[in-house]
């Protein structure tokens, strides 16, 4: 991203650059966000495919990364209300994935003891995640996931800078309460 | 500041909305440097374990500008460890929830080994024939409900056919009304006995009298049999065979001729049967049947009642539904002001054509039945035939 951030409204045109280059980045945030690979790869997407069809109307006022960062959040929002009713598909694919987190790690050459208790403590932070208000994760996902600063996922998300930071707060306080619950 | 960071503190720190103090604090005490690290190493851990998954299932597939626009499903190798997760048998309550998932929400591609052709996935949804059945449901639902009034209101081609007819009814155990050979008649009797006439049915009409009806067998071994009779000749085919002979009007109790007198039974005067005077049977005068209202027959010298206001009696739509037709049969008596005052219906069809039939005739305007140039009350049959066309 960095070769052509300066001129983003230069770099959609090569829309299937930006495809192969930011299709790692919103599969990540959406698959930290509804927490189901299948869910997330078609809402990346579908991402995607709306981004293509609206590109035009994309002026360049934020970065790439922040814009598709924001159709994403919309995706989440809308797949959220899409699922409210189908509380038994949450089970079933909280099950399956949080089950495999743990070899999601990468081989860090570190002590098997070390590695258990990392694998502990993603484990109680995906739970978390899950836990939190769809806010207050979208949030959290941003800007330690994505690495978005307060401007940008304020932008993203349509909050305020303020409630950006208060959800921020609250998630990152719910999770540590989480986390250090699942040590004690 | 020498206390360490609070929960919230540290959470604050996390979020970046730390105060100057707290990062001087955090920058001296190994401490709190301790937690925080701890945490953003979890952090870091959790990022990574998310990135590395993503990587995973985007280097299944080369993502490409065509792949988002041509829709393909990005096929996933298959985990292991979620095959594991399919293969374990699930739960009652997951096969449940599974089976109602079928139900509610059936596969549109069916399992198999073989490729199966399915829909672009941004394709539109073909709504044509959906459409069609809609439009034929619709239709058909609406021509239900709009149809079978439209249809009952159409059905009533009717025709009632009113006519006139003298009738004789037939007696059992009743007073004889009728009057074949002569306009009116009655009878009564009695042996002037303490107590009502006893009920029973009047002996055999026959053309004349020589013995009048006896309630009581006196002799039961008369040397010369004569059977008891009334002067009724209408009545001759009545056999009461082994019935109590009686007034039929009578009272149920101890055999009795009844108060009246001349030698019949009942409370009227005479040789027969009834309140009336006379050799025959009830409330008239002078032998034969009858109760003082003129039967139109022959000989009796009484003109038939004309009808001058006629109206028709109409079809009840419970009858028109059902699709009755019949006739109607029934005995009105014909007053000397020329209206009409039903007796009894004789025949019914049900469905309110009864009470049709009834309305229409009562409202009927005559000109009186004659005898000897005086209006008399007459009795006469009338028919409604209603049919449907």
């Amino acid at each position: 991203m960095a070769s052509t951030v300066d001129n983003p409204a230069m770099e959609i045109q090569d829309f299937d650059r930006v495809v192969q280059q930011y299709w790692p980045r919103i599969l990540r945030f959406l698959l930290a966000a509804v927490q189901d690979s299948d869910v997330a790869e078609t809402l990346t997407q579908d991402c995607f495919l709306r981004a293509y069809r609206s590109r035009h109307g994309f002026r360049g006022d934020s970065s790439l990364n922040t814009w598709l960062m924001t159709i994403a959040v919309n995706l989440v929002r809308d797949n959220a209300r899409n699922r409210r009713f189908q509380f038994w598909r949450n089970t079933q694919r909280a099950a399956v994935d949080s089950a495999l987190i743990a070899e999601w790690l990468p081989d860090r050459r570190i002590s098997p003891e070390q590695k258990a208790l990392i694998n502990e403590q993603v484990q109680a932070v995906w739970n978390a995640t899950a836990s939190l208000s769809d806010k207050q994760k979208t949030v959290f996902l941003l800007r330690f996931v994505e690495d978005l600063d307060i401007l940008e996922i304020s932008e993203a998300t349509g909050l305020s800078e303020s409630a950006v930071n208060v959800h921020l707060f609250r998630a990152v306080r719910a999770i540590r309460r989480r986390v250090r619950s699942n040590h004690d | 500041m020498t206390n360490h960071l609070t929960e919230d503190q540290i959470s604050r720190w996390f979020a970046g909305q730390s105060s100057a103090s707290e990062q001087r604090h955090v920058q001296s005490c190994g401490t709190c440097t301790a937690e925080l690290g701890q945490f953003l190493d979890t952090l870091e851990s959790f990022k990574s374990a998310v990135s590395t998954r993503a990587e995973k299932l985007t280097h299944q597939a080369t993502p490409s500008l065509n792949m988002v626009l041509s829709g393909q499903a990005i096929t996933s190798a298959p985990d292991p460890a979620a095959l594991q997760q399919l293969i374990q048998t699930p739960s009652l309550l997951v096969s449940l929830k599974r089976v109602i998932i079928d139900v509610v929400k059936p596969a549109k591609v069916k399992t198999s080994a073989a490729p199966v052709q399915v829909k672009e996935l941004w394709s539109k949804d073909d709504f044509r024939h959906t459409r069609w059945l809609s439009l034929v449901v619709h239709a058909v639902v609406i021509g239900l409900l709009v149809i079978p009034p439209a249809i009952t209101g159409t059905l009533p081609s009717t025709e009632t056919v009113v006519s006139l007819y003298n009738r004789s009814v037939p007696l059992i155990l009743n007073f004889p009304r009728m009057d074949q050979a002569k306009s009116s008649g009655g009878g009564g009797g009695g042996r002037k006995a303490l107590t009502a006439p006893s009920q029973g049915v009047p002996p055999r009409g026959a053309d004349r009298q020589i013995v009048p009806p006896l309630v009581e067998v006196k002799n039961f071994a008369p040397e010369l049999v004569v059977e008891s009779t009334v002067i009724a000749p209408d009545l001759q085919n009545l056999r009461p065979l082994n019935l109590q002979i009686g007034d039929p009007n009578g009272v149920v109790g101890p055999l009795s001729a009844g108060r009246g007198t001349g030698g019949g039974i009942g409370i009227g005067d005479g040789t027969g049967v009834g309140p009336g005077k006379g050799p025959g049977v009830g409330p008239g005068e002078g032998g034969n049947t009858g109760d003082g209202i003129y039967q139109v027959g022959a000989g009796g010298g009484v003109t038939p009642p004309v009808v001058v206001t006629q109206i028709q009696p109409e079809y009840s739509d419970d009858a028109r539904k059902a699709r009755v037709q019949g006739t109607v049969e029934m005995v009105i008596i014909v007053q000397t002001d020329g209206t009409a005052k039903l007796e009894r219906v004789v025949h019914s069809l049900g469905y309110g054509l009864d009470q049709r039939a009834i309305e229409a005739v009562i409202r009927w305007k005559f000109l009186p039945g004659k005898k000897d140039g005086l209006p008399v009350p007459t009795r006469i049959g009338v028919a409604v035939n209603f049919s449907l066309r």
